[in-house]
């Protein structure tokens, strides 16, 4: 039985495809027209609507409160300033993920940190002897993604009380929209200019109606998961169980990842000091690197489409991103395995996330991508790129 | 500034056998110790005015015979008493069962309760005495890890491997089946006699806060009769000038060899820097740098109280919360004018005397523990130092001390948990009608009016027992398990610092993975109750860690 | 001359069905002896009240080795499981707990209580998940025996000690935590929410003598997480036409395969000649020759009735003696004219395909089972309830309902008066604790039958009543079960065998120790194994 998010009476209505899935046991739509097509381009030339309340949310408040917080994340939250968010990943003892999500300082002793699964237990059992507390506001807090170039003006011409245009990328302002008060993050999941807005439930559809009527203007539409899933490959974030599989559920050892492996090395943050969760066995990595890494690929795309015309097809590889995972060899042999892929539809390229061998996992190395064509399968040349595959400057200016 | 090799945190007698062993090798050790006496739970204090008291642990037949000689206790002038009788049961009515030292008395005296049993006894002491040896294999070697084994490790653990085939196998097998056993299976085995049933059950009670139906109590039974002394019981001992003269000796013992021993020096914290124990802060603010510290507090206390959860991992802590410490005991001194007027009472109560008529009753005792109350019917062990050694008070007067079972340290309301009711509510944030919540009972330990009941529900089961005893009471000191955390920094009243059940031995002792007296701080060891092979007055887990110290590098 | 059979196995229980169905697929000559009109012994469905079919005794299956169903071919004799999907607990309060397959709707259902606890319930499901997987490979073989020095013993030994030592340290300390702990110790560790922990223990003291607080309960937990269906764990069925049917399609697979099943045939006793067993004695006086006999009775009787003294040495004598039964559950089965009606979840709702478990709180069960040790019956037990005819309509009439009740404690010895004395007695309790969660339930009582342990041994002739052939402890676990030095399926009589659930892995209707005791017979009488 899936639950409905406080937005639900607003998309329902909209959902004219009826594709629902369940995101956490939420009723989520995969898309709200029969394609996602037109979704995804609002992400990259208008505006797309994104119903995030499944995420789960956590406030962290009292004296202790930073330092939770810096204990739990791998990135350094004691000198995070009052109004800036984080995204960071955050590890078991062994120094393997379990979940990442963003840190917003709300203030001096107050955190709000969002995660894809719930942490309640983890965060206060990390906060064992401190003084803080943490307590799960999922259902207090609904939360709405607003992506895409002309998501600053939408918001400036809703936005009460704070400085949209002024906020910098991954900063917080508190301000209100009508006579609700909101939290407005320069936050997402799109690698665009844009928002994420977090808004009481009760008061969740007034905000949603004033950006839907401001927002008819710019191009402003309702957005499902098939078109965040594309944009959020193209702008190189992970996602979890699909990318990497959380410590606690992973079953066996080697499904589990650190940080290094799956490609958010920066994200650590290790200062002489510094003990967060994970911090030594991390530190033991960094003299003795796995031999897995994580990297971005481009498969070549005529190769894809040749081969799929030697059977007289057109290219069957476009359309909605695919998680299944696909070998990669290298020289004959298996190398790693993409967890992610699609079909760019603004770069017009075959793109996807990968796990491999860290001697493979060069900028520009060559490297096979499995292809099943008509049932047989095949292999085609790929070449290992940097993430983000789209990093429009508007996303940060 | 002088700087030490180990800093002790506390005095109790685990922590007092590290220091001695630990200087004897030529380390600098001080020992810091919050009270003004030595011995922490086995100390002697002057609880009634010109009274020398044994305030905690009474028995010290357990007491590993190889620190004593190593050591030369008995040049620091411990003095070992073992009386004739081991123990005496009431049984109401004036009427007694009484164990002693001599087995053919006490075959006569069981005898007189039943003819079988009394004809069983003396191959129930033969059993028990083999079980317990085989036992003994196992508690007097330190657990070996089980991952990881060095080559020197294997050959360690060789050693009683072989002992134990020396034993048999089938006597290994036996072990095996007989540890988890309840006391009332393995007595209902052997035995037809209530009274002696009751006796003999007592010492499965120890360390637990479960009764004589539950499973493990065998185990207890066997760890009480590791003492050397084959009567089918314990071994009961006493030091004279009471239990404190053990701990005065280990001391005296710990100073010989150069180490430094200051009392009134409570330790608030331990210093740990780029996970490493690196010394001490004291109450005063007075920091004390050492090369290596060790703890002879219990591991919850060490860990959460004096390093501080925020200092280990979370996966670490959540073993640390999870060993039981369920204390259930309180404990009862009286100064009396004069012995309970019991026939031949000078000899029949030189042991251990006890409230345990049959199993029955200590089963129900433990029930009101099971639900949050103390018993009705307390369960009482009491002994009289002042038997063996009068110089303990004044002439004429003697002193009782009587442990009281079962006082759960966590009290909870009477009529509540009723069913369906929900424990602590959690921070849900989610819709949950209709449950009222139940508060917690305000009036615990720390009230008086709970002290008084427990104290008018002891001297009723005592007048039961001992008639006339009431009426020669000069004086009385209470103390509840919440005493026992506050004065002996006893976490949860547990007197074993971490409850004797199975799954809290050997390899999961004091939480599985750090069974070696190591501690994920580095440099930090442990050294009391709360490691291998655990509670009471035994000195192992302190001498098996000074073994393992021994082994570092300073 | 009389005919020399094989192999005769006495009892016609799953197990020693399970049994013969193997020692007959090798080729021998096998006859079963089952002292009742129907075979199936504690597992049978009977019709007592026209129209309702009632598994009796034995109600849900779930520990079934899978591969017994695959090898033995069960299916087409008839054998289909169809899988419980939910546990209802209800309150008092007119609140309760219901955890289903959707695994988002039991986190919020948990959450309602306690998000920590919703959070913990997975970990503590992967937990378990490990352990049980762990403990499996226990279910599969032969116990070496630790006081014998023979090389298969050796090698056991050594195979057991890889397989344990592997484990890491906190997984084995882990398996050590379960298998001496209590269930309410071990999941206050994971849990804060007393009805979670009440149900979920609850599973840990069926069929023992124990409280949620008595330690030694964690093992029944995992024990009873152990039972696989479709490669998951942990997952309960019911047979289709009761677990008669489960009976009923193994004697099917047996009887294909050339065994003989002699019903309404008890026998009187195991003949032994120079230490060797040759056949056996029928009550009605008739002897039946055999190479090998075993029995899938429980130790008590395999033992002790069926063999005489003498030819027992001391230890096997002393073992079996002190081998504890301790019978502490009963059932009521009610014949119903409609759906029961909970008054936590009013109507037919897929709940009713369910189990539903009358354990409100730890207190509560820990009182049921207080009353038991001073010898009464529990004044509000526990009760595991299914209902059979929600899932399989072919279990009652029409709109009817079959409603099958597992209720502790019943101890088996009462302190005062006997069970056919309080027979009635404790049926009225069992329906008045329900009937505060079932309004509808007293008018709606068709039939009901109540089973006392006592019903249990003279029916099946299980000791004490005991469902699991004798307390699964861990002393008498493994090669500890049921004595030691005789738990490698044989006795001290030569070619004279156990394969009941008093032998490793015990009880349930898992077939395991049919099965494995069948390996041994088989290599003893010089047959190789055939798949």
């Amino acid at each position: 039985m899936l639950v409905e998010t406080p937005f639900h009476p607003r998309t329902a209505a909209l959902c004219h495809s009826r594709r629902w899935r369940s995101w956490s046991g939420y009723a989520s739509a995969l898309s709200y027209e029969p394609g996602h097509e037109y979704e995804y381009y609002a992400v990259r030339s208008g505006a797309a609507l994104f119903d995030v309340s499944p995420l789960r949310k956590y406030a962290v408040s009292g004296p202790d409160a930073a330092a939770l917080v810096d204990r739990v994340v791998t990135r350094e939250a004691l000198d995070c300033p009052v109004g800036k968010v984080l995204y960071t990943p955050w590890c078991d003892e062994a120094g393997k993920m379990i979940d990442d999500g963003t840190v917003q300082r709300i203030g001096a002793d107050t955190f709000r940190v969002t995660s894809a699964d719930p942490c309640l237990r983890w965060f206060q059992d990390c906060g064992l002897g401190m003084d803080v507390r943490v307590r799960d506001i999922t259902l207090d807090l609904a939360a709405l993604a607003l992506q895409g170039p002309t998501s600053r003006e939408i918001l400036e011409r809703v936005v009460t009380g704070a400085d949209v245009a002024a906020l910098p990328f991954f900063g917080l302002a508190v301000g209100s929209i009508g006579a609700v008060p909101v939290t407005v993050t320069r936050t997402g999941y799109t690698g665009d200019l844009g928002y994420e807005i977090w808004v009481g439930a009760e008061d969740a559809l007034g905000v949603w109606d004033a950006l839907a009527e401001v927002g008819r203007g710019y191009g402003l539409a309702p957005a499902g998961l098939d078109a965040l899933d594309v944009a959020r490959i193209e702008a190189g974030l992970l996602l979890k169980d699909v990318d990497y599989v959380s410590a606690w559920t992973a079953l066996i050892e080697s499904r589990k990842s650190s940080p290094y492996e799956a490609g958010l090395g920066w994200a650590v943050q290790p200062r002489p000091g510094r003990d967060f969760v994970g911090s030594r066995a991390l530190a033991r990595e960094v003299d003795a690197p796995s031999e897995w890494a994580f990297a971005g690929l481009e498969v070549d795309w005529p190769h894809i489409e040749k081969r799929f015309a030697a059977v007289g097809l057109p290219p069957l590889v476009a359309g909605r991103a695919s998680r299944e995972p696909v070998p990669i060899y290298a020289g004959g042999k298996q190398v790693g395995y993409v967890t992610s892929s699609t079909f760019s539809p603004i770069l017009k390229k075959y793109i996807a996330l990968a796990t491999i061998r860290r001697e493979v996992a060069r900028p520009s190395r060559r490297v096979e991508f499995e292809l099943t064509v008509e049932f047989v399968r095949q292999t085609v040349p790929a070449s290992v790129v940097k993430t983000p595959f789209f990093d429009p400057a508007r996303k940060r200016g | 500034m002088k700087r030490y090799d180990a800093v002790i945190v506390g005095a109790g007698h685990n922590a007092l056998v590290t220091a001695a062993l630990l200087a004897r090798k030529g380390r600098r050790v001080l020992v810091l110790e919050r009270r003004e006496v030595l011995g922490g739970a086995a100390a002697t204090e002057e609880i009634f005015p010109g009274c020398r008291v044994n305030v905690a642990a009474q028995d010290a037949g357990l007491f590993r015979g190889d620190i004593v000689a190593d050591l030369g206790l008995r040049a620091h002038g411990l003095e070992w008493v073992r009386p004739p009788v081991v123990a005496t049961s009431l049984l109401g009515g004036g009427d007694a069962l009484t164990l002693w030292r001599d087995p053919a008395v006490t075959r006569d005296e069981i005898a007189r309760h039943n003819e079988a049993d009394a004809a069983r006894f003396p191959e129930w002491a033969a059993y028990l005495h083999k079980m317990a040896r085989a036992l003994r294999i196992d508690l007097h070697h330190p657990a070996p890890p089980l991952h990881d084994l060095t080559a020197r490790e294997r050959l360690r653990l060789l050693r009683p491997l072989l002992q134990a085939a020396r034993l048999g196998r089938r006597t290994i097998v036996e072990l095996l089946r007989v540890l988890p056993l309840p006391a009332r299976d393995l007595l209902d085995d052997w035995f037809a006699d209530d009274a002696l049933k009751g006796l003999l059950g007592t010492t499965a009670l120890l360390g637990a806060s479960h009764g004589p139906s539950a499973m493990g109590g065998a185990f207890r039974m066997l760890y009480h009769a590791t003492g050397t002394d084959p009567h089918g019981f314990r071994s009961t001992a006493f030091a004279k000038g009471g239990i404190g003269a053990l701990s005065t000796a280990l001391a005296a013992a710990a100073r010989t060899h150069g180490a430094e021993i200051r009392t009134g020096a409570e330790v608030e914290r331990i210093l740990v820097e780029d996970g490493a124990a690196i010394g001490v802060v004291l109450a005063g603010g007075e920091e004390i740098p050492a090369r290596s510290v060790v703890s002879g507090a219990d591991p919850r206390r060490t860990f959460f109280n004096l390093v501080g959860a925020p200092r280990l991992g979370p996966e670490f802590n959540r073993k640390v919360a999870n060993i039981r410490m369920r204390g259930t005991t309180a404990i009862l001194h009286l100064l009396l004018d004069a012995l309970p007027p019991l026939p031949d009472a000078a000899r029949r109560l030189a042991g251990h005397t006890l409230v345990a008529p049959n199993l029955d009753y200590l089963e129900r005792a433990s029930d009101d523990a099971k639900y949050g109350r103390f018993s009705a019917r307390p369960h009482l062990d009491i002994v009289i130092p002042t038997l063996h050694d009068p110089t303990l008070a004044p002439t004429g007067r003697h002193i009782a001390s009587i442990q009281i079972r079962y006082a759960p340290f966590q009290l909870r309301p009477s009529g509540s948990a009723r069913a369906g009711e929900t424990g602590q509510p959690g921070d849900t944030g989610h819709p949950r009608p209709k449950h009222p919540s139940h508060s917690p009972p305000d009036a615990g330990w720390a009230s008086e009016t709970t002290r008084d009941a427990l104290l008018s529900t002891t001297l009723a089961t005592l007048g039961d027992h001992l008639p006339g005893l009431s009426d020669r009471i000069l004086d009385h000191r209470i103390l509840s398990p919440l005493d026992l955390e506050t004065e002996l920094a006893l976490t949860g009243g547990d007197e074993y610092h971490g409850q004797m059940g199975l799954d809290q031995l050997l390899f999961m002792r004091p939480v599985a993975g750090w069974a070696r007296y190591r501690t994920p701080v580095e440099r930090l060891f442990l050294c009391g109750s709360g490691t291998h092979p655990g509670g009471g007055v035994t000195g192992a887990p302190g001498q098996f860690a000074a073994r393992e110290i021994l082994q570092q590098r300073m | 001359m009389a005919k020399r059979y094989d192999v005769i196995v006495i009892g016609g229980g799953h197990n020693g069905l399970v049994h013969a169905a193997y020692l007959a697929r090798a080729g021998l000559d096998v006859c079963v002896l089952e002292a009742r009109p129907l075979v199936g012994g504690a597992t049978v469905t009977e019709e007592i009240f026209p129209g309702f079919r009632y598994s009796v005794f034995s109600y849900v299956v779930s520990l079934m080795r899978p591969e017994i169903i695959r090898e033995l071919d069960l299916p087409r004799h008839g054998l289909a499981i169809l899988p419980l999907e939910s546990t209802l607990t209800p309150l008092p309060d007119g609140d309760r707990l219901y955890r289903d397959a959707d695994h988002y709707r039991t986190w919020r259902e948990i959450a309602r209580f306690s998000i920590r606890d919703a959070e913990a319930y997975d970990d503590y499901g992967r937990s378990l998940f490990f352990m049980a997987r762990a403990v499996k490979y226990l279910l599969d073989i032969v116990p070496p025996d630790p006081a014998r020095l023979a090389p298969g013993d050796i090698a056991g030994l050594l195979r057991l000690g890889r397989h344990f030592f592997g484990l890491e340290p906190d997984q084995l300390h882990l398996l050590v935590k379960l298998m001496t702990m209590s269930a309410a110790d071990f999941l206050d560790e994971w849990f804060e929410t007393d009805v979670l922990k009440a149900t979920l223990s609850a599973s840990g003291i069926i069929g023992t003598f124990l409280g949620p607080r008595s330690p030694g309960t964690a093992y029944v937990l995992l024990h009873h997480y152990m039972g696989e269906i479709d490669g998951h764990f942990r997952a309960w069925g019911f047979a289709r036409g009761g677990t008669g049917a489960v009976a009923e399609a193994i004697a099917s697979a047996a009887r294909e395969a050339g065994a003989e099943i002699r019903t309404d045939a008890p026998v009187s006793q195991v003949l032994v000649k120079n230490g060797r067993a040759t056949g056996v004695a029928l009550a009605n006086g008739d002897e039946l020759r055999a190479k090998a006999v075993s029995s899938s009775l429980d130790p008590r009787r395999t033992f002790l009735d069926l063999v005489d003294e003498g030819e027992l040495p001391d230890n096997a004598l002393q073992g079996v003696r002190g081998y504890r039964f301790r019978g502490s559950s009963g059932k009521v089965n009610l014949a119903l004219d409609a759906a029961p009606d909970f008054s936590c979840m009013p109507g037919h709702g897929p709940h009713l395909r369910g189990a539903v478990s009358i354990s409100p709180s730890i207190d509560y069960l820990e009182r049921a089972y207080d009353d038991a040790k001073y010898g009464d019956f529990s004044r509000e037990p526990y009760i595991d309830i299914v209902i059979p005819s929600a899932i399989d309509p072919g279990m009652a009439p029409p709109g009817k309902h079959v409603m099958s009740c597992f209720v502790q404690y019943a101890p088996y010895e009462l302190r005062e008066g006997t069970w056919d004395e309080k027979r009635e007695a404790f049926g009225d309790t069992v329906i008045d604790t329900l009937a505060r969660y079932v309004p509808n339930l007293k008018d709606i009582i068709l039939h009901r039958q109540v089973v006392t342990p006592l019903d249990i041994e003279r029916t099946t002739g299980l000791s004490q009543g005991n469902i699991f052939q004798g307390e699964l402890t861990p002393s008498q676990l493994f090669f500890l079960r049921p004595v030691a030095g005789y738990a490698k399926y044989r006795t001290p009589v030569k070619g004279y065998y156990q394969c009941g659930s008093g032998t490793h892995p015990g009880g349930g209707i898992m077939g395991a120790p049919g099965k494995l005791a069948a390996g041994v017979v088989m290599g003893d009488l010089g047959r190789g194994r055939r798949r």
